[in-house]
């Protein structure tokens, strides 16, 4: 008997990419490829593949839901056996967040959140977990910041300030990005999936590009303003910040591009 | 307690419903099911944050567990019962009103 086939893919489910991952993981069902397992990432050895074990299996339609709740441990033990029960497989419990799935045609008799009222509650618990997490994590961050000061920065040249307000807007963004799919979901559109409004192509790249521009006038003067002591704006600034920027948005898809296209997946 | 006027969602209504014996939460699904004839099936989802929402209130509670029993059995308490009451007046109020609205809706338009 030959070994079956497997492969890891790096993926991990986070905050904000929950109804892509769920996507991506029902068109590599349809495939053949089936999660089994899950490999952590080793924080030392992190070029070595962590993410999920998929084996080639036959192709399935399956439909995937992700669900967050944190609870005591003979609790969410009961809840998982309560999925099972129901038809529901658990394939990933980790940091509060379960991955789910169950074959497209019983999914499409009976959801996984099966009114609206559930779908909210779980993004409110997600969003109230982002707040718990920051108001422990920035004063950490911020104390570390005062302890780094004058190791990597001098007088003039001080990254800290700008790469702490960094960090605060996205949480902020996240935050927002929350509120927004829970206001979509109580005014249902047809075109929102989960309470987000899926965009994809040149729509797609047109909203990063924008928001790149948007963060740029944020942030450029900030981090201007803690590095320079005799600073005034001025477009030269605005201009180096805006092209670090867009290098670093590059570098960030075509890592993703290159990611995927050396798994041959898409 | 505030508990007196709220209005119950239609998956809380069915649970609480289905609790006149106790049940586990598979056990809740089926029941549910049954008793709207196939149209109401909800999601383990719905029903693990329902149950939990309804055990903070204190109109359901786990029944103490058997030895090696894995599965949570719930009762319905006297303040759920209390609530279904409750809900099923104001919703039998509101098919009165329905009623008598629509019967003189009718005979207004058959003067007409």
């Amino acid at each position: 008997m030959s070994m079956p086939q497997t492969k890891v893919i790096n993926m991990s489910l986070t905050l904000t990419n929950e109804v892509e991952l769920m996507e991506r993981l029902e068109a590599l069902s349809r495939k053949g490829w089936h999660p089994v397992g899950y490999k952590k990432p080793k924080p030392l050895k992190l070029w070595q593949p962590y993410g999920f074990i998929f084996e080639k299996g036959e192709p399935e339609a399956r439909v995937y839901r992700a669900d967050f709740r944190r609870g005591p441990k003979a609790d969410i033990e009961e809840y998982i056996s309560l999925c099972k029960d129901a038809g529901w497989k658990n394939i990933y419990s980790q940091g509060g967040f379960f991955i789910f799935y169950a074959p497209a045609d019983q999914a499409a008799r009976a959801d996984f959140f099966s009114d609206t009222s559930s779908k909210i509650a779980k993004l409110r618990r997600q969003r109230r977990y982002i707040l718990i997490l920051n108001a422990i994590f920035i004063p950490i961050m911020f104390y570390i910041m005062l302890l780094l000061q004058g190791v990597f920065s001098s007088p003039d040249v001080n990254p800290y300030p700008a790469m702490f307000t960094a960090f605060i807007l996205y949480t902020f963004y996240t935050f927002i990005g929350f509120s927004l799919r829970i206001k979509a979901l109580q005014t249902p559109r047809p075109e929102t999936h989960q309470g987000k409004v899926r965009k994809t192509g040149a729509k797609r790249l047109t909203a990063e590009l924008n928001s790149i521009a948007v963060l740029t006038l944020i942030l450029a003067p900030i981090s201007a303003h803690f590095q320079l002591s005799d600073w005034h704006w001025s477009w030269e600034w605005q201009f180096y910040q805006g092209l670090a920027m867009l290098i670093w948005y590059g570098y960030f898809r075509i890592s993703i591009a290159w990611r995927a296209k050396s798994q041959n997946l898409h | 307690m505030s508990d007196k006027a709220q209005i119950l969602s239609e998956a809380s209504t069915f649970i609480l419903l289905a609790l006149a014996e106790p049940l586990h939460g598979y056990g809740i699904l089926k029941k549910v099911e049954q008793m709207s004839a196939g149209r109401v099936r909800l999601g383990p989802g719905t029903l693990y944050g329902a149950l939990n929402k309804m055990v903070k209130k204190g109109w359901i509670s786990p029944l103490p567990a058997q030895n090696g029993a894995r599965r949570k059995l719930y009762k319905l308490t006297a303040r759920g019962h209390a609530q279904l009451q409750s809900e099923i007046a104001r919703l039998t109020a509101l098919v009165g009103y329905g009623e008598a609205a629509l019967a003189a809706w009718k005979n207004a338009r058959k003067v007409i």
